[in-house]
């Protein structure tokens, strides 16, 4: 028999039953997602010792190897088998035509190479000739000694011009800026054009002469006009320089032209288009004939797209097949290697089998878990929405509250019994009005009864305070409740 | 007679203007030249004159060349501004003469 406890006792113990159902929870979900974990590995490996066990009785997609499979699938390798032939067939044919243009584009590349070599000493020749012809031309000396000079002087007035250009906007702004030039200027002072009447013709002249106005007059006109002026000039003298290289060039061309240098160049342009094309032409022929050589060692190779298309057929096929029957063929074959290779997926069965077993039994004991920590929540809640965390509640020696807990994580409870043993066994320290009700010798059995008695009582006792410290007034502000929809506060 | 004249004028603008891009364009000979004429000047004069020293006189001299500044500050230069800028003085001095006339026709009459 224990001792009667408090309320705030009796929430730790509902506070470490809470902690003890999160821990169980937490345990069965591990164990579920590692039952997960372990289905997940023993199905891919199943697949992988599939694939192993297709490539054991398939090294490699030829005729003998494909006879040794399974009859349910040896017609369909077969047609694999003859794609894969067909493919070998044509690609082999794109080789051999490759090869006959590769050879036939070298033959030509090698013609045309002569050719143009032919040719480029032929122009060389001619060049040397058209040189000499030239030396001997004092007409064409003159003029490419008359054209190199007015190139170098033009460079030079080129320069100049950007230097009057400079010099012009570092100087005008200063006129610009200056009001008393501009006012002679706007009036066009000491020009036909300027009207203006006595007296202000002796004033303006006083400010002409105040500022030099006449002599400035000039500078301004001079950095205005100046630079376009100049700049027209280059120009012209560019124009004449153009002219005077077209003479040039046409002496040139036409002596070109004597000696036959001309049809020579235009031969040796169209031979070296010519070559070109047969270069670019040999390179991406070559760039073909790698990618189809490249194709054909992986057809052969156990990677290649038909190999695996074989292996992935046969693969489905053996996961249809029954592991008893796969054991049966294994135990027909000399080889050991297939032997242990269907005792693994016999095993990896097992394995899965016994998993599937376990996994909807943990699963449920989750579930259970879970639950039990709702519950739990459930009755930590209503036992606080009644006061019983209260320092007025108390709970009576008979509640063996651990024995309680134990009784509902054996299932033997359910969260609403147990909220209804709690509540058995739960009760309130009375109120002092109570206990004042009490004294004067009332007895009421019922609680409405109690409840209306002790409104009663708390009313007549503020009463009667306030009546003590207002001097016998009474005030109704100073009636009280509880604080809480519950009778514990 | 006139039409004749207007045409001379035209035709020695333009050797004017021909003779200013002439000069532009080989003002380094026109610099030579001066150099040459101030040594001239200095060996006459019998003043030493370095070559550096003419350099820099002619670069100086080139440098300066169509510039332009105001004059200094002075009661002529106030002179001038306030001339130049007469309407606006004599319209200021308009208004203070109404507003002088309309304070003593106001108060004092």
């Amino acid at each position: 028999m224990s001792k009667p406890f408090d309320g705030t006792e009796f929430f730790q113990q509902l506070q470490h039953a809470i902690e003890r159902a999160r821990r169980e929870a937490d345990g069965c979900k591990n164990k579920v997602v590692a039952l997960d974990d372990r289905l997940d590995e023993l199905i891919g490996r199943k697949g992988e010792t599939f694939v192993e066990l297709a490539k054991h009785y398939l090294p490699e997609i030829t005729k003998v190897a494909v006879e040794n499979t399974y009859g349910e699938v040896r017609d369909e390798l077969l047609d694999t088998l003859a794609r894969k032939q067909r493919h070998e067939s044509k690609l082999n044919d794109r080789i051999a035509e490759m090869e006959a243009s590769r050879a036939k584009h070298e033959l030509e590349l090698a013609a045309v190479t002569q050719q143009l070599n032919a040719s480029a000493e032929q122009r060389d020749q001619l060049e040397q000739e058209l040189a000499d012809r030239l030396q001997t031309n004092d007409q064409f000396q003159n003029q490419s000694r008359d054209a190199i000079r007015a190139e170098q002087e033009l460079i030079r007035n080129k320069q100049r011009v950007e230097e009057i250009r400079r010099e012009a906007s570092e100087k005008l702004p200063a006129y610009e800026n200056s009001p008393l030039f501009q006012y002679l200027y706007s009036r066009h002072f000491s020009t036909p054009d300027y009207s203006a009447i006595w007296p202000f013709r002796i004033f303006d002249g006083w400010v002409a002469d105040f500022i030099g106005y006449r002599q400035t007059r000039q500078s301004y006109d001079f950095l205005r006009s100046t630079p376009e002026l100049v700049d027209a000039a280059v120009e012209r003298r560019q124009d004449e320089l153009h002219l005077l290289l077209e003479s040039v060039q046409k002496i040139e061309a036409e002596a070109s032209r004597e000696i036959g240098l001309d049809n020579v160049m235009l031969d040796g342009l169209r031979l070296g288009k010519e070559r070109d094309e047969l270069v670019r032409q040999l390179g991406q022929n070559h760039e073909q004939f790698v990618a189809c050589q490249q194709e054909q060692i992986d057809l052969d190779r156990s990677q290649g797209k038909f190999y695996k298309q074989a292996i992935g057929r046969f693969k489905e096929v053996l996961e249809k097949t029954e592991t008893a029957v796969l054991e049966q063929r294994a135990e027909k074959s000399a080889d050991s290697s297939d032997d242990e290779i269907v005792a693994e997926l016999k095993w990896i069965d097992d394995e899965i089998a016994d998993i599937r077993i376990q996994l909807p039994i943990a699963t449920d004991q989750h579930e259970e878990a879970e639950d039990r920590v709702s519950g739990l929540n459930y009755v930590v809640r209503r036992c606080r929405q009644s006061n019983f965390d209260s320092d007025r509640s108390y709970f009576t020696d008979d509640l063996n509250t651990s024995e309680a807990i134990d009784e509902y994580f054996n299932g033997e409870l359910n969260q609403f019994k147990l909220l209804r043993k709690i509540r058995q066994h739960q009760q309130f320290h009375p109120t002092w009005s109570e206990k004042a009700a009490e004294k004067i010798g009332t007895t009421l059995e019922s609680e409405t009864s109690q409840a209306v008695m002790a409104s009663v009582a708390a009313v007549a006792g503020s009463v009667l305070q306030s009546w003590l410290k207002s001097g016998g007034a009474v005030d109704n502000r100073n009636r009280k409740g509880p604080f809480t929809k519950g009778p514990g506060f | 007679m006139d039409e004749t004249l207007r045409i001379m004028d035209v035709a020695t603008a333009l050797r004017q203007q021909r003779e200013v891009v002439r000069s532009q364009l080989n003002l380094d000979q026109i610099k030579d030249q001066l150099r040459q004429q101030l040594r001239e000047t200095a060996d006459v004069s019998g003043e030493p004159l370095s070559r550096e020293e003419i350099d820099a006189a002619v670069g100086n001299y080139f440098d300066n060349l169509h510039t332009f500044r105001e004059p200094p500050r002075s009661m002529r230069l106030t002179m001038a501004y306030l001339y130049i800028r007469r309407g606006r003085v004599a319209a200021i001095i308009g208004v203070l003469l109404a507003v002088s006339l309309l304070v003593w026709w106001v108060c004092f009459r």
